[in-house]
């Protein structure tokens, strides 16, 4: 049934959505955007299930704003700040109710790295302990440098394209990203001397 | 050349446009024994942060029998392992083995997961569709019922504008017809009298002439 749909891009899939509550063309739009949304919030977030309910929220609130939508911008963009926002919203309510993102293990907050597990047990065990002490480590820096790294890092997102999504110069979001990876490297510093090729 | 900017070196590290060409910084780097630290410490924790998966969720009410049903096949491959095994005393092929049936059941459950994960994914992308078809079938249901109050309203006004204009002609005519009516009375009673005051001078005349004689 989506057939139709596979060849026209975002925004005029989301044109859709706003003129005539195309129901197909929304189902497009989420299939396309809801995986870069449920990771940009696990990394906001450090917790799967918030991610996961979030997303499902991002969505909803892009039906219910679908005529806030300006076609001139872009859709991403559009989708990014409402998923940005909620995350700022959900990590607020986590700092007033006192609770961190950083409890538990990853088992216990319900994730799984099955997508990661191509080695041996062992290796496997090594592999989860490594991607925790980044979890850790990406949460420790501040909200406006670990939105930029993941945006960046992550999603692969231009400079100028986060400056848009966040409403800042291009300039400041290179100094936000240079100042995010000079404290990340020092949070993993113990992991780098791991890292380094073995001869 | 002069070091270039933490911004500018930012920029080059992650491929993107620089005000210098991106070979100067290069062989800035390379020469630079400051920069090339920077970059350096700046690509190993880019390497490191790459080991982040894209972890799955589980969500909190995904049915529980799944991992269980894993987790008992497991154990008792297991348990028919470690039987068959018990009184060998090659401890390397036990493991060997253990270690393959293991890797079995895990690759197992993993599809398993995968093609749940898959499922509910469907499913929620179905939802999210019926929600917006329900969504649309409400607003115009409510349209439709804001559009016919709003056509009773219309037409009950016109009535009441309708009855009014007649009432207030009626009462125009009714007032015409009563002076048309005095109108008539006056002119009746004028003529009468007319009539009356020529046959009173008729007589007069016909008194005051004198009769011929013979």
């Amino acid at each position: 049934m989506l057939s139709p749909l596979l060849t026209i891009t975002d925004e005029q899939a989301m044109w859709r959505v706003k003129m005539d509550d195309d129901p197909q063309a929304f189902a497009r739009l989420v299939e396309r955007w809801q995986g870069p949304i449920q990771r940009l919030c696990i990394k906001m977030l450090g917790d799967a299930h918030r991610a996961e309910d979030l997303t499902q929220e991002a969505f909803a609130r892009v039906f219910a704003r679908r005529k806030d939508y300006e076609p001139a911008g872009r859709f991403s963009t559009f989708l990014w700040r409402i998923a940005l926002n909620l995350c700022y919203d959900e990590l607020r309510k986590i700092k007033r109710r006192g609770e961190s993102s950083l409890e538990g293990s990853a088992d216990e907050r319900g994730e799984t790295d099955f997508m990661a597990d191509t080695a041996g047990p062992d290796l496997q065990v090594v592999a989860d302990e490594r991607a925790e002490h980044v979890r850790r480590a990406l949460l420790q820096i501040p909200e406006p440098y670990r939105v930029v790294v993941v945006l960046r890092h992550y999603e692969g997102l231009k400079f100028r394209e986060i400056g848009e999504v966040l409403d800042i110069p291009e300039g400041t979001v290179k100094s936000r990203m240079v100042e995010a990876l000079n404290q990340l490297s020092r949070l993993l510093k113990p992991l780098v001397s791991d890292d380094r090729p073995t001869l | 050349m002069k070091h270039p900017t933490p911004e500018e070196l930012v920029s080059w590290f992650y491929g993107e446009k620089t005000t210098r060409p991106s070979r100067e910084l290069q062989s800035h780097v390379d020469e630079c024994v400051a920069c090339r630290a920077q970059v350096d410490t700046w690509r190993a924790t880019s390497r490191i942060l790459n080991d982040l998966p894209a972890p799955v969720a589980r969500r909190r009410w995904t049915p529980v029998p799944l991992q269980w049903a894993a987790a008992a096949a497991l154990f008792v491959a297991l348990g028919i392992l470690v039987d068959r095994f018990a009184f060998s005393t090659d401890e390397a092929k036990l493991r060997a083995a253990l270690h393959v049936d293991m890797q079995q059941q895990l690759a197992a459950a993993r599809e398993e997961m995968s093609q749940e994960f898959q499922r509910r994914h469907d499913d929620v992308v179905a939802q999210v569709a019926a929600l917006a078809e329900a969504k649309i079938a409400l607003g115009s249901q409510k349209l439709a019922e804001d559009f016919g109050l709003a056509l009773q309203q219309a037409r009950a006004e016109d009535r009441a504008t309708c009855l009014t204009a007649l009432r207030e002609l009626g009462a125009k005519h009714d007032a015409e017809v009563a002076t048309l009516k005095r109108g008539i009375e006056t002119v009746v009673a004028l003529a009468d009298y007319g009539f009356e005051a020529t046959e009173q001078r008729f007589a007069q005349l016909a008194a005051s002439t004198p009769t011929p004689t013979e």
